[in-house]
């Protein structure tokens, strides 16, 4: 639930998912389920020229199992309440 | 149940597999895992009709873009030259080689130091 | 929940009580679907040797609590009805016969026009007196209307039985069910349970069989097997219902279908026993036949062509996917199936059909529409998933989403967003938690290194209260003041200088006094740290940290536990602290035992203290002002103590003093600026807020005589340390609203303190000024790194390292000092004065004319910080001169 929890603080942030098929998307994140599937507004792809499949798409659904990285602005996160965080979960998984 | 694919029930949506294919197709219906069920299934890049409905295991979703109504692209990129998508394996081809290769070197690494440390 | 809908238990609302027994007897043996059949007809003892009760299993595949609910009846039980029902609705007349069922049934009742399908559950008043008609002994070829009034014959055991079909039904998880359950043979002296929903097929044929057997084929009954007569509705063995869906017969053309029916008519027997006998869709066959029938016989006159596509459905579209759905009318099923063909909304398929048939008024086929639309809307998907999938689906999703403690589940995002909102309204115990990440984080203040400034404008402010309450007192004497203070200056006559300030601090009368003081007033500091309990033994084992300089941190490290054990103690204390602070969230009372016992501050197991250690790592630091939570005033007196004792051993004295670490790096620039903005701001404020003279003075020997001081403040931590102690101390020492003065004994011990600070610092004041390379390669690191607080676009050269907090040291130290010592601390350091005001004076003319904005703020910032420890002694420095304070 960790990384559900952080990626809800990161809705309406603009985030960049790299997937596991070397396509890049740059969009707004509107939301995310349990899965980590995200969703994002106003995408835009970083190689439009070679894979333009998405170029009339602004609304998409990426499966999280598919995704390789999501790049965040550094001061989206806060580290020191993420460690917590992971701590807390450490802890209570360990209970 | 994961609602994000709601939106997307009932229009059109291209959805990019993970053996890169691309299809645009019309989203019937999914579940919790992605599996999506989808018809007038056609090839995204060359309008081809493949199916009238499919059933796609949720595991071969990438993702599924939402078809903006504005312009009616499902047929433009047929001209553009455009590329195979990728797949999400990333498959090194003979892989074993390079394996190969590494661990070749490495005992030549190992030969070297063994014979300096003799010297 | 039951595996395809099964259920076993047949619960006996829907049977005659007579039959509850035997069936709990067969549900012992066999708990199959089947279970309610006729054991004693039909079992052959097979089951006897099998130890059903070990299967635990079995239960859970099958289910044996469910009710007789949405069983799986593959389209028997209520689409037979229906199906009949929408035969008879689908003669144009039959408005009549409904008003009479009304009575019971309500005003619903029209509304079952066929086209209706699924809405037949709501009111089965309509479901069945058409059904009625079916086993009536009516000609077959009767006028509708004719027919229409038949059930009118038999209203009153009608009516009862509806009642009890509605109270089925209201009850919601067996709406279908009931709708189902209760036929209306009771006219043939079958009970309802014939048509129980599981034995569809066989009640069908029985009723068939015997109930109508001028009114269906006859040739349907010699289909059956010969057991399923009489009372017993589940017939059929139990592999049977799952092969048999498919409706073989009825999947011909239209005319073919009506042939067959016709033929069924005609009572060839061979097609319609196929069909209802072998289709396990008895219900669309069963159900089609009536109408068919009936429909031949009208069809003449009215409806024919409506009537056939209607009928083309259920043989064009084999039900052999949709089992589960038959539960739902099997009419409605059809109309399904040609929509997802045709992919035309079902409503307007319906409306359309509708028109020709319906002799309501256009309002009332309006209203009903409306009502129609709404009802299949509803019950589109029904009977998919029985109440108790849905409930366990429901609660699935739920669980996946909701806790009982979102905070502890979705910790991060909780926090984060109070964070964010910046709303720490009021002092809930979430805020408090939020403000524990806030106070270190700092996002709403841009960052945290403005909130180091904080901390040290806070320390400076203290500082500066004392010098502003010191002012008033040096000038009160001024004729003893001038002579000495401008002697030193070297600005009075040489006659004055004869007073030489060293002999003065040498007095042999006062060192006397200070002697026989000492030993008497440490002893009354130490005692009056009694209560935070400094072992003997710790005290001499920490001795040590007198001699060696803890230049490698490993070193320390190991004497303390091990790197590994160190950072295993800060995972535990951060344990301890969530712990803590999830108590305080849930309101409930905090314990800090545990976590005191994590810290080891009083363990004495290890040469260097692992709590020393534990602020080496930037994690531990960061943990301290939510551990000051958590403790009380004697432990956080305690872990002070323990602090000021062991300094030396401080990772960060060592890495900021620039004596052993000359060439600091970006990173320990950063690890020095994030010790200074939480853990100097804990000490001040705990100094500031709740400690006592006494305590401070503790703290303060502790730190003396444990510590090597001059090395201690070569380091910017170390001065700022020893800053914080004395500057606190003097101010509370000034304090008038403190009411008492301070007493003999508390003087006499500050006064031996402070000279023992004084004489570890005698002679090498002026080292506390770091060298100008080491200054240069600060100023140089945090210009390139992000420590700077130098203005952007301020050119590197005129980056200065900023001074503010040696003179802040000197102003503090010199505040508490008494003439003598204020003389030396001039005498030792006269050079950095006098170099700090011509620095100021060179600034304005080495710059060029572009930036001397700058230059003249660089310049007033050298004066202030420099007149900080003047105005001490009422002196100030300005363009280039020290003169008196007014």
């Amino acid at each position: 639930m960790l990384f559900f929890s952080f990626f809800k603080t990161l809705v309406d942030q603009e985030v960049t998912v790299e997937l596991k098929n070397d396509i890049e998307l740059k969009g707004t994140l509107k939301s995310v389920d349990q899965f980590l599937n995200l969703k994002l507004d106003n995408i835009s792809c970083s190689d439009e020229s070679k894979y333009p499949h998405l170029l009339s798409v602004r609304n998409i659904f990426i499966r999280g199992s598919t995704v390789r990285y999501v790049y965040l602005d550094k001061n989206m996160v806060d580290t020191n309440l993420l460690q917590d965080a992971a701590r807390r979960e450490a802890m209570s998984s360990r209970k | 149940m994961s609602p994000l694919l709601k939106d997307f029930l009932n229009k059109r949506i291209v959805v990019i597999t993970t053996e890169g294919q691309c299809v645009c197709a019309t989203l019937e219906g999914f579940d919790n895992s992605t599996n999506l069920l989808i018809s007038q299934v056609k090839n995204r890049v060359s309008g081809e009709k493949i199916a009238s409905s499919y059933v796609l295991r949720g595991n071969q979703v990438v993702c599924c873009g939402l078809l903006e109504d504005s312009a009616n692209p499902e047929l433009d990129l047929a001209s553009l030259g455009v590329a195979p998508l990728k797949d999400t394996r990333n498959y090194v081809p003979n892989e074993h080689v390079v394996w190969q290769h590494v661990w070749a070197k490495k005992q030549q690494q190992t030969l070297h130091t063994s014979s300096d440390t003799n010297t | 929940m039951s595996f395809f809908g099964f259920d076993t238990s047949l619960s006996g609302q829907n049977k005659g009580s007579n039959r509850d027994s035997r069936k709990k007897a067969n549900n012992r043996k066999s708990k199959s679907p089947e279970a309610a059949m006729d054991f004693e007809d039909t079992y052959q003892g097979f089951g006897e040797h099998e130890g059903e009760e070990d299967d635990y299993l079995n239960d859970e595949t099958f289910g044996n609590a469910t009710e007789l609910g949405a069983d799986f009846d593959f389209g028997y039980g209520k689409g037979e009805l229906e199906a009949v029902g929408q035969s008879s609705v689908s003669q144009p007349a039959l408005n009549r016969s409904y008003a009479s069922a009304a009575t019971s049934t309500g005003s619903e009742m029209p509304m079952s026009g066929y086209h209706t399908g699924p809405a037949h559950i709501m009111d089965d008043g309509m479901d069945f007196t058409p059904m009625e008609s079916l086993w009536t002994n009516q000609p077959r070829a009767m006028p509708p209307q004719q027919y229409q009034q038949q059930p009118e014959v038999q209203v009153l055991s009608m009516e009862e039985l509806e009642r009890q079909q509605q109270l089925q039904q209201q009850h919601p998880q067996h709406g279908y069910v009931g709708g189902v359950a209760p036929p209306p043979p009771v006219g043939y002296g079958y009970p309802p349970q014939a048509f129980m929903p599981q034995a569809g097929y066989q009640g069908m044929p029985q009723n068939m069989q015997q109930g109508m057997p001028q009114g269906l084929p006859q040739g349907l009954p010699q289909g059956m097997p010969q057991g399923l007569t009489q009372g017993m509705p589940q017939g059929l063995p139990r592999g049977m219902p799952m092969p048999m869906p498919v409706p073989m017969p009825m999947a011909g053309p239209p005319q073919r279908f009506s042939q067959a029916s016709h033929a069924v008519q005609h009572q060839q027997p061979i097609s319609a026993g196929q069909q209802s006998g072998q289709a396990s869709f008895v219900a669309p066959g069963s159900s089609q036949s009536p109408e068919l029938s009936q429909q031949s016989a009208t069809s003449s006159t009215q409806l024919p062509t409506t009537k056939s596509p209607v009928m083309a459905a259920p043989g064009l579209f084999p039900q052999v996917s949709k089992p589960p759905q038959s539960v739902s009318s099997s009419r409605g099923q059809f109309v399904t199936e040609q929509d997802s063909r045709e992919s035309t909304p079902r409503g307007a398929r319906r409306g359309s059909m509708r028109k020709p048939q319906e002799p309501l008024s256009p309002e009332d086929l309006k209203r009903l529409q409306i009502r129609q639309a709404k009802v299949d809307k509803i019950l589109r998907h029904s009977g998919v998933m029985t109440p108790r999938d849905k409930d366990f689906i429901t609660r699935y999703q739920l669980s996946q989403i909701v806790t009982d403690d979102p905070y502890n589940e979705d910790f991060y995002f909780q926090v984060y967003k109070i964070i964010q909102r910046g709303g720490i309204v009021g002092e809930s115990n979430k805020g408090l938690i939020a403000r524990a990440y806030l106070e270190h984080s700092g996002h709403r203040l841009g960052g945290r290194y403005k909130r180091a400034d904080v901390a040290l404008q806070r320390m400076q402010s203290q500082v500066e209260k004392a010098v502003t309450v010191a002012k008033e007192r040096p000038q009160k004497s001024r004729e003893n003041l001038d002579s000495a203070k401008e002697g030193v200056l070297g600005k009075i006559s040489s006659a004055r200088n004869s007073k030489a300030p060293r002999r003065q601090l040498q007095i042999p009368l006062q060192k006397g006094d200070d002697e026989d003081v000492s030993s008497s007033a440490i002893e009354d500091v130490v005692q009056s740290m009694n209560g935070v309990d400094i072992s003997s033994s710790s005290k001499t084992r920490r001795r040590s940290s007198y001699a060696f300089r803890s230049v490698d941190q490993r070193a320390v490290l190991s004497r303390s536990g091990g790197r590994k054990f160190v950072l295993s103690l800060i995972e535990t204390v951060y344990a301890e602290v969530l712990e803590l602070e999830a108590q305080l969230r849930s309101g409930k009372e905090t314990d800090s035992t545990e976590l005191w016992e994590a810290l080891h501050i009083a363990d004495d197991a290890y040469e260097v203290s692992p709590f020393i250690s534990i602020l080496s790592f930037d994690k531990g630091v960061k943990i301290m002002p939510r551990i000051f939570n958590f403790l009380n005033k004697d432990q956080k007196l305690k872990l002070l103590y323990c602090f000021f004792s062991e300094l030396s051993h401080l990772n960060i004295i060592v890495t900021s003093s620039y004596k052993t670490n000359p060439n600091p790096s970006d990173s320990q620039l950063k690890k020095l600026e994030l010790f200074q903005s939480v853990f100097l701001k804990i000490i001040v404020s705990f100094l500031s807020s709740s400690a006592e003279f006494l305590e401070v003075l503790g703290l303060l020997l502790a730190l003396v005589k444990n510590n090597n001081v001059s090395f201690i403040s070569t380091s910017k931590i170390g001065l700022n340390l020893i800053t914080v102690l004395i500057s606190r101390a003097a101010l509370i020492k000034q304090d008038v609203s403190r009411g008492n003065v301070l007493s003999s004994m508390e003087a006499s011990s500050w006064n031996e303190i402070y000279d023992k600070l004084f004489t570890a610092l005698e002679t090498k004041l002026a080292v506390v000024f770091p060298p100008d390379e080491y200054t240069a390669k600060v100023v140089t690191a945090s210009s390139s790194g992000t420590v700077t607080s130098a203005t952007a676009g301020q050119s590197q050269k005129h980056q200065f390292y900023d001074q503010s907090y040696i003179w802040q040291f000197l102003a503090s130290l010199a505040l508490s000092g008494k003439l003598n010592h204020q003389r030396v601390i001039i005498d030792e350091i006269r050079e950095e004065i006098f170099g700090t005001i011509s620095r100021a004076e060179q600034l304005l003319s080495s710059t060029p004319a572009e930036e001397q904005q700058i230059a003249m703020y660089q310049r007033d910032k050298l004066y202030q910080d420099l007149n900080l420890f003047l105005n001490v002694m009422g002196l100030v420095a300005r363009d280039g001169e020290i003169s008196e304070l007014k």
